[in-house]
């Protein structure tokens, strides 16, 4: 079953267009990867189906057009969102930042609250914490956290790995994994970082200057894709 | 003397930290400043002006009048200005001025441009040794405590407050946590609205009800702000505390003329040498 479907996906900011005609399958269960460079447009297709962005095509998710909602409106849907650098909110507790995501879902919040303590423990450890003040690796946790605590169907996560050492890397590749074979969340994350998301994924899309490029499994990908390592020195 | 200025500069402090605090949220949550914030407080006065004097309602129902009038404008201002203007915060703040002048004939035209006198919203003087106070400035600081900790545990323990906070740290970790800032907005002001008018009731009853009397305490409020640092609850306590004492001394051993003055002094010392004021962080 398709969870989510991009066709003909067009973003603007202000008249430079950052995506041209991008489409995009998620199935039920599966975990998709986008890579690309810097600057490809991850962050802004994944904005969009967020509804963040200016844009023009189509977005359905489980099965609704999503393509004019709000933001808020599609997180109630059931889609978690841990975005590029974050947006966690700097003077608030661990804890808080938690509540806060559990905004939409206020009937599973202990439940909620227990799975991501028990997905990461340094975060109960420290639930009084300042978001401000935690590590690179502290707020990435946190961020899924976050995303987690309004109970969603789609799991969007914008380059987990930026700026992490690589022990801090595999945790959260663990953590993702462990979440999409134990509990069937379907996620979609986005990586420069091309043996994380090829590790991971059963499904790889490559984004270059807003158009997909290629597309397949990791396997299909490393074949058409020699020049892999030129692009990003993986 | 001393003692006395010690006590009322103490009590005039909490009044101000309510004025302030409702001005404050505004710009914490939508990087605006209200420049109409002081009619929120002059519309408390004469609301209950009206009420309990003119219309002898008794003064708990008054007192929700005047409440109502704060929030009904507060929100007004916001659905009828500030939403159609957003991501222009200079069209607000010009926008929010011109509301105010407004108002402010608005004011004299019905009311006339003459001060009223009011009744203090409870009568009576305490004397301790040589010093007195008058019950009413007395009420006024308990009310104002006890609003600013509800408010304190508000937007710390409920979701909604929660969403407030959220939506002035990092308004799209709000978005995307299902938060639509709209309605917190919505919600700030019509708060704001209620908390300049309740603080609005006191000031009136303690200083004049005139037409202008939204001038002073927007200075007021933006001396908090600026003096305090952004946002923050902490600072703000105690800079309306600084501005309460510095109030009390001037208008008690110079002249009462001298009201606002001062402030307005300090709000530019602070600007130049400390631009972020004396705790500036971005949060409520
Ligand atoms: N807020 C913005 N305003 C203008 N241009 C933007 C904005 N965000 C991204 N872009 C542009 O859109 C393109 C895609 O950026 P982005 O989606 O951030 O790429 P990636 O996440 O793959 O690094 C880039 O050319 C970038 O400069
Ligand atoms: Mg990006």
């Amino acid at each position: 079953m398709t969870l989510l479907s991009i066709t003909d996906l067009d973003v603007f900011y202000g008249k430079a267009q950052a995506l041209h005609g991008v489409s995009l399958d998620v199935t039920a269960g599966e975990i998709v990867a986008i890579i690309g460079p810097n600057g490809a447009g991850k962050s802004t297709l994944l904005d969009s189906i967020l509804g963040l962005t200016k844009r023009q095509g189509s977005i359905t998710f489980d099965g609704q057009d999503i393509t004019r909602m709000a933001a808020a409106k599609i997180v109630r849907l059931g889609i978690g969102y841990a975005p590029e650098r974050g947006h966690l909110f700097p003077f608030m507790g661990v804890r808080e930042n938690l509540l806060v995501g559990a905004y939409r879902k206020r009937d599973e919040i202990d439940a909620n609250l227990a799975k991501v303590f028990g997905l990461f423990p340094r975060l109960e450890e420290r639930q009084k914490q300042e978001s401000a003040t935690q590590s690179g690796g502290e707020r990435q946790m946190l961020s899924l956290g976050r995303a987690l605590m309004s109970s969603p169907k789609l799991l969007i996560i914008d380059e987990p790995t930026m700026g992490l050492a690589p022990r801090v890397c595999q945790e959260i590749a663990a953590v993702i994994r462990d979440l999409n074979q134990q509990t069937g969340l379907t996620v979609v994350v986005s990586e420069q970082n091309v043996n994380f998301a090829m590790s991971l994924a059963g499904q790889v899309y490559l984004l270059e200057t807003g158009r997909i490029r290629e597309k397949g499994t990791p396997e299909d990908l490393r074949q058409k894709l020699d020049i892999a390592e030129t692009y990003f020195g993986a | 003397m001393a003692i006395q200025i010690l006590i009322h500069g103490f009590l005039l402090s909490g009044l101000y930290a309510l004025i302030a605090i409702g001005f404050t949220m505004i710009f914490s949550v939508g990087r605006v400043l209200n420049l109409a914030y002081g009619v929120y407080i002059m519309l408390g006065g004469y609301t209950y002006f009206m009420a309990a004097q003119e219309a002898g309602l008794p003064v708990f129902v008054s007192f929700i009048l005047a409440l109502l009038s704060g929030v009904a404008f507060g929100l007004l201002t916001y659905e009828l200005l500030v939403r159609r203007l957003e991501n222009n915060p200079v069209a607000v703040e010009i926008s929010t001025l011109i509301l105010a002048v407004v108002m402010q004939a608005a004011i004299i035209l019905i009311f006339s441009p003459s001060p009223k006198s009011m009744w203090p919203v409870l009568r009576g003087v305490l004397r301790f040794e040589e010093v007195s106070v008058t019950a009413n400035i007395l009420l006024a600081t308990g009310v104002s405590w006890v609003v600013l900790a509800l408010l304190m545990l508000f937007v710390r323990r409920t979701h909604l407050g929660r969403a407030i906070r959220a939506v002035s740290m990092d308004r799209r970790g709000a978005l995307i946590s299902g938060i639509d800032p709209r309605n917190i907005s919505r919600v700030t002001w019509g708060l704001s609205g209620a908390l300049g008018a309740i603080a609005g009731v006191f000031f009136a009853t303690i200083t004049q009800l005139d037409p202008h009397m939204w001038v002073f305490p927007l200075i007021t409020a933006v001396a908090v702000v600026i003096v305090g640092g952004i946002g923050s609850i902490l600072g703000g306590l105690i800079a309306a505390h600084i501005i309460g004492f510095l109030e009390t001394i001037t208008t008690t051993l110079i002249a009462p003329e001298l009201r606002g003055v001062v402030t307005m002094a300090l709000i530019i010392v602070v600007l130049v040498v400390m631009p972020k004021g004396l705790f500036g962080k971005e949060e409520l």
